[in-house]
């Protein structure tokens, strides 16, 4: 095994990623306890229930994430370990794109209102 | 049960109950939390090679296995079929007020958008390092394979689990309110 370095960072970085969101979770769910709320997996349950395709879409990122972390040949070549400031650029990105999305989802759905929906409308009444 | 007085109702058993196990697991989570981070970033604890090895300790097919495993059992402990709507509405304390069932509905959304946010990150994140030339994320989840094979897979098999548990769900019942 090599000895520590660099790379014992980026093992706690990992760590801390892989059980953060538990934490959260659980956080999470004792707030709505306390307030009385619906249980957040009866939440979650109801909304992938409702989306059955966003459900499994969800779970194929899961798995196929699996399948390429601990089922992977090819090409293995080193790299030298990512700058600190790549990751806000990258959320400045990952935000850019979640907006261009909104608003690219918004013009279609205008255009196929425009060209279903009020003419459907137009019918009924 | 819980009643609505008009103010703050109090919390029913299983309202007690489930804080007392939800506090339980925050505690335990922490815990864990706390020492992976420190003995991974302990200047004493082995590190991995640069690039990560894939094959580890352990055959990759074990992992893929166990994260499997993981899926179906979270499927198998899936909250059975709802025998009806009032059983879960008997769970909450406010159970006619729509404002509450409005917020709740907006909290999940909110919750949704900020997981989905947070895969666009890791995205981002990947395509970029990937374009610099540097470290992506797989590196440093293969270095984590290869420096803590054991507790990697534990991971794993925790996130397959409430993918199963969450998304691979019964199927609903039709004839009930």
């Amino acid at each position: 095994m090599p000895p520590a370095g660099p790379t014992t960072i980026a093992m706690a970085i990992a760590a801390f990623l892989a059980v953060l969101p538990f934490v959260v979770i659980a956080v999470v769910n004792i707030v709505m306890a306390l307030r009385g709320w619906t249980p957040l997996t009866q939440l979650v349950e109801n909304y992938m229930r409702r989306y059955p395709m966003f459900a499994a879409l969800l779970s194929g990122f899961v798995g196929a994430l699996a399948g390429h972390v601990f089922w992977s040949f090819g090409d293995n070549p080193p790299y030298p370990p990512a700058p600190l400031h790549l990751l806000p650029y990258a959320v400045l990105i990952a935000v850019a794109a979640g907006i261009l999305g909104a608003i690219l989802l918004a013009g279609i759905a205008y255009l196929l209102d425009l060209a279903f929906g009020r003419s459907t409308a137009d019918t009924a009444e | 049960m819980a009643t609505n007085t008009g103010t703050e109702p109090a919390l029913g058993f299983r309202g007690v109950l489930s804080i007392a196990f939800l506090g339980l697991a925050i505690g335990i989570l922490l815990l864990v939390l706390i020492w992976t981070v420190t003995a991974a970033a302990d200047p004493a604890a082995a590190g991995c090679h640069n690039a990560p090895l894939r094959m580890t300790r352990v055959p990759q097919l074990l992992g893929i296995l166990i994260c499997i495993a993981g899926f179906v059992l979270g499927r198998v402990t899936a909250r059975p079929k709802i025998d009806s709507r009032s059983q879960v509405r008997s769970w909450v304390r406010d159970r006619n007020s729509t404002r509450e069932h409005a917020r709740a509905a907006v909290f999940v959304q909110a919750c949704l958008a900020a997981a989905l946010l947070f895969i666009a990150c890791l995205i981002a994140f990947e395509a970029v390092t990937l374009n610099r030339g540097v470290w992506p994320i797989t590196y440093y989840m293969r270095c984590a394979s290869e420096a803590a094979t054991w507790q990697t897979l534990a991971a794993a098999f925790a996130f397959c689990l409430l993918t199963g548990r969450w998304m691979w769900l019964p199927s609903t019942p039709k004839d009930v309110d």
